[in-house]
């Protein structure tokens, strides 16, 4: 009974302890959390390179730093977003808080540890704080490791995919990066796991998808796919060319990429197709890698793919090495050029689903021949069959390959020459500075665009015949006139493709503008002469490459106006146009084009039509020639001769 | 500030009519297997010129997607190493075809290394693929799955490869 009653006092008596004695483990892990939160103070870890680039913080307009993640999970602190040493903070004792906990969360056993979910912050802080593995073991990530070894990341590969024929805009390209693994060679390639940022479309409604793409209504993710997935959408479907860049990562670098690469897997980004597109959160991991590059930096407004190619090239001893993975398209005309007249023809025959027997066919040709010609018709069907579900559907392809195989030749892989690199293109803004004289005397001249190339800029790096000019507006001022400027044009876009007839594939050519332009009979000035609308065309295009390489198109116009030149405020006009662009020497480009537009709806105002009539009847004859002085600048020399108008003019443009 | 020009580009864009509109990519839902030869999107060329090209709607980011845990054949966005050789037929059926009839090609290389066949062999296990093409496919709708599993078996039966492969 004592014995029992002592038992009871002692119990009774540490009782009030015992809560303390473990709270005294948890005051030592907090103790030794203040005690890494005050040394990371010191040391200013918050305000470093590092911490910076990990936490994707960028200067605000308002002197603070903001970080470009909009995902909630990826910060610790619920300032994190605003505050980078909050954050700081909150990661070193959420570390701490956890550190001992294991990682169960692959089997769904619970959240990931802290340490596990931002390895990347970890091994850094790691690193500048020397962690106490008493207090802050380095307990393994079971999720992370096993995700870190599938991937066998050794090096990386900058890609970019560039245009494709009849899609102007995609001139503006793609990049993502491949994880290359140890072993060598383009096979092993295929098997590497690329990384990609892209948006994910909350909506099917092309309106939609436009505005919010553009606006950051979609999130923005990263994904780690196969390669071969990435060089089936762009080079096979979407007929681009890959341009393949190797970075100079060390091991070192390429763990910490990796690292980061999974706390961006908490992570999304606004999606905005203009400035955060995928290039440049490309670029941010790429600077995550290495915190001494700074790529960002340099694209503080709109980022074009094209140019943070230019920009990683153009960094000192960042590209190893490059290589060019053609498209689809290109190898069949590679295929294409290997045959004669008649094997192309029998090559056709054979692409037909209706066409001929494969075997009896090819009775009596040659087995290495033959091998040449089924490896161009196999190409054409696989062509044709992205475009037409009938002809997938026709198994004309086996019934190739199985003739194929049958002939026992080994494989002849096409020999496709690489067209000029994407790193050797103009600079996508320009400025063009220039003066002429007119029917309203001597002028001077300002255009400015943002992007990105028209059919006289000097074609290397982009995709002949084809124009994509953006945001650009034109300003004048007459040396005998006031007001001092006056707006000559102004567009949205000013698209124009020209795709050339070919035997195998036959695509239409078009044109659209949207901007403002203005009615130039009678020496119209003044606001009062400025229009708004909508131009387009469609119809064909041949292309020569013998004697002088260049273009010839044809087509059919229509032409919308609203504004103040037109007596019902609208105008709407049809007709026809036909011009060529031509490279008679390297340097030199030269484009002649001749339009005629009939208003058939609305007219111009009587005071500003020139021969007096009731409707307006729009001859235009127009010409250019370029001139490449260096890499950056182009002269450029301009003319135009409209029914009550002319013009020419001669400037300076500079590519920035 | 950037959503400012966001907006004012998105706005006048989207007013200004430049999409010519038709069918969206259609996202094919997962079938069997892995899914990934039923994910080939069917792009429509004539779609939205500014949308379409750039906004990346991704193959694939809702199945790759890092740390997204385990679905199909992914586990938070890579491939679960058995499924690997499963992934690789579906999604590239029509290269790996083609290499095979034609006795050689990057993409059989890949495949063979999926096989674990020693390198040295890849010439080897190109010819076998091109001489065995006709019972690797012998109809018009040999499936990957069937396509694979027919292909290994064949190179199973034979000494060399059954040594040289360690992964059929």
């Amino acid at each position: 009974m004592r014995t029992v009653l002592r038992a009871l006092a002692v119990v009774l008596v540490l009782m009030p302890w015992l809560p303390l004695a473990t709270s005294r483990a948890d005051s030592a892990l907090d103790a030794y959390a203040d005690q890494l939160v005050s040394l990371a103070r010191a040391d200013q870890l918050a305000t470093s390179r590092e911490w910076r680039v990990l936490g994707h913080y960028r200067e605000s307009a308002l002197g603070g730093w903001k970080s470009e993640v909009d995902a909630s999970a990826f910060f610790l602190a619920t300032e994190g977003k605003t505050d980078p040493a909050a954050e700081l903070d909150a990661t070193l004792r959420a570390f701490v808080a956890d550190g001992f906990d294991l990682d169960l969360s692959a089997e769904g056993g619970g959240p990931e540890p802290s340490r596990c979910r931002f390895p990347a912050r970890f091994a850094w802080l790691d690193e500048r704080l020397h962690f106490d593995p008493e207090m802050l073991p380095h307990a393994p990530c079971a999720r992370f490791d096993h995700w870190r070894e599938s991937l066998d990341a050794d090096s990386a590969t900058m890609i970019f995919a560039s245009a494709y024929g009849n899609n102007p805009s995609s001139m503006f390209g793609h990049t993502l990066l491949r994880l290359n693994r140890a072993s060598e060679g383009t096979s092993a390639d295929l098997l590497a796991y690329a990384v990609n940022y892209a948006a994910l479309p909350t909506t099917e409604n092309p309106v939609l998808y436009t505005i919010l793409g553009m606006s950051g209504g979609f999130p923005g993710y990263f994904a780690t796919l196969p390669y071969y997935l990435k060089v089936q959408e762009y080079a096979d479907m979407e007929d681009r060319d890959l341009w393949e860049y190797r970075l100079r990562f060390d091991r070192p670098a390429m763990d910490r990429m990796v690292r980061h690469l999974w706390e961006l897997g908490h992570a999304w980004f606004d999606y905005y197709y203009l400035s955060e597109n995928c290039s440049y959160h490309l670029l941010a991991v790429l600077e995550a890698a290495d915190p001494s590059l700074h790529l960002i930096d340099q694209f503080p407004d709109w980022v074009i793919p094209a140019d943070t190619v230019r920009a990683v090239v153009e960094t000192p001893g960042l590209v190893v090495a490059s290589r060019f993975r053609p498209s689809r398209f290109r190898t069949m005309v590679a295929l294409r050029e290997r045959l004669t007249p008649a094997e192309i023809e029998l090559a056709e025959r054979l692409a037909d689903p209706a066409g001929p027997d494969v075997a009896s066919a090819l009775a009596g040709v040659d087995p290495i021949r033959a091998a040449a010609v089924l490896d161009a018709a196999y190409e054409l069907v696989r062509y044709r069959a992205e475009r037409s579900p009938m002809t997938a559907a026709s198994g004309r392809e086996r019934q190739l390959l199985r003739a194929r195989g049958a002939l026992g030749v080994p494989a002849q892989p096409a020999d496709v020459p690489a067209p000029p690199a994407p790193e050797i293109a103009h600079g996508s803004a320009a400025v063009t500075v220039g003066g002429g004289s007119g029917t309203r005397g001597a002028f001077g001249d300002v255009f400015v665009r943002g992007a990105l190339h028209d059919l006289l800029d000097p074609t290397d790096g982009y995709l002949p015949g084809t124009q994509i000019e953006m945001f650009g507006f034109e300003l004048r001022a007459f040396g005998e006139e006031a007001p001092a400027f006056e707006l000559e044009r102004a567009f949205l876009a000013r698209i124009v493709s020209l795709a050339p007839v070919d035997p195998w594939v036959v695509r239409p050519s078009w044109h659209l503008t949207v901007g403002f332009d203005r009615v130039r009979e009678n020496a119209c000035a003044g606001w009062d002469c400025v229009y708004g609308g909508v131009a387009g065309g469609a119809g064909i295009a041949l292309g020569w490459d013998r004697a002088i390489p260049g273009f010839g198109y044809t087509f059919a116009d229509l032409d919308s106006g609203v504004g103040a030149p037109f007596r019902d405020r609208y105008r709407l006009s049809a007709g026809a146009s036909i011009g060529t662009v031509l490279q008679p020497l390297d340097p030199l480009r030269v484009q002649l084009e001749a339009g005629y537009l009939f208003p058939f709806l609305g007219v111009e105002r009587p005071d500003s039509i020139s021969d007096g009539g009731e409707h307006g009847v729009d001859f235009r004859l127009q010409g250019g020639a370029a001139w490449s002085l260096t890499h950056d600048v182009e002269l450029r020399a301009e003319a135009l001769r409209l029914r009550g108008a002319w013009e020419s003019s001669l400037a300076l443009r500079f590519y920035l | 500030m950037k959503r400012t020009w966001g907006w004012i580009a998105a706005a006048v864009v989207g007013s200004a009519g430049l999409i010519a509109v038709t069918a969206l990519p259609a996202r094919a839902l997962l079938a069997s297997g892995c899914g990934l030869g039923s994910m080939v999107i069917e792009k429509n060329h004539k779609v939205g010129q500014v949308a379409s090209a750039t906004l990346n709607g991704s193959f694939g980011t809702q199945t790759f997607g890092i740390s997204t845990g385990t679905s199909g054949c992914t586990t938070d966005g890579t491939l679960m190493g058995e499924r690997e050789q499963q992934a690789f037929a579906e999604a590239n059926l029509q290269n790996l075809e083609h290499d095979m009839a034609s006795g050689g090609g990057e993409y059989l290389s890949a495949f063979s290394t999926l096989l674990g066949c020693d390198p040295k062999l890849t010439s080897q296990v190109a010819s076998f693929a091109q001489q065995n093409y006709s019972s690797t496919f012998p109809t018009e709708n040999t499936s990957a799955s069937d396509a694979l599993a027919s292909f290994k078996g064949a190179l199973a039966s034979n000494d060399t490869f059954a040594n040289g492969c360690t992964k059929l």
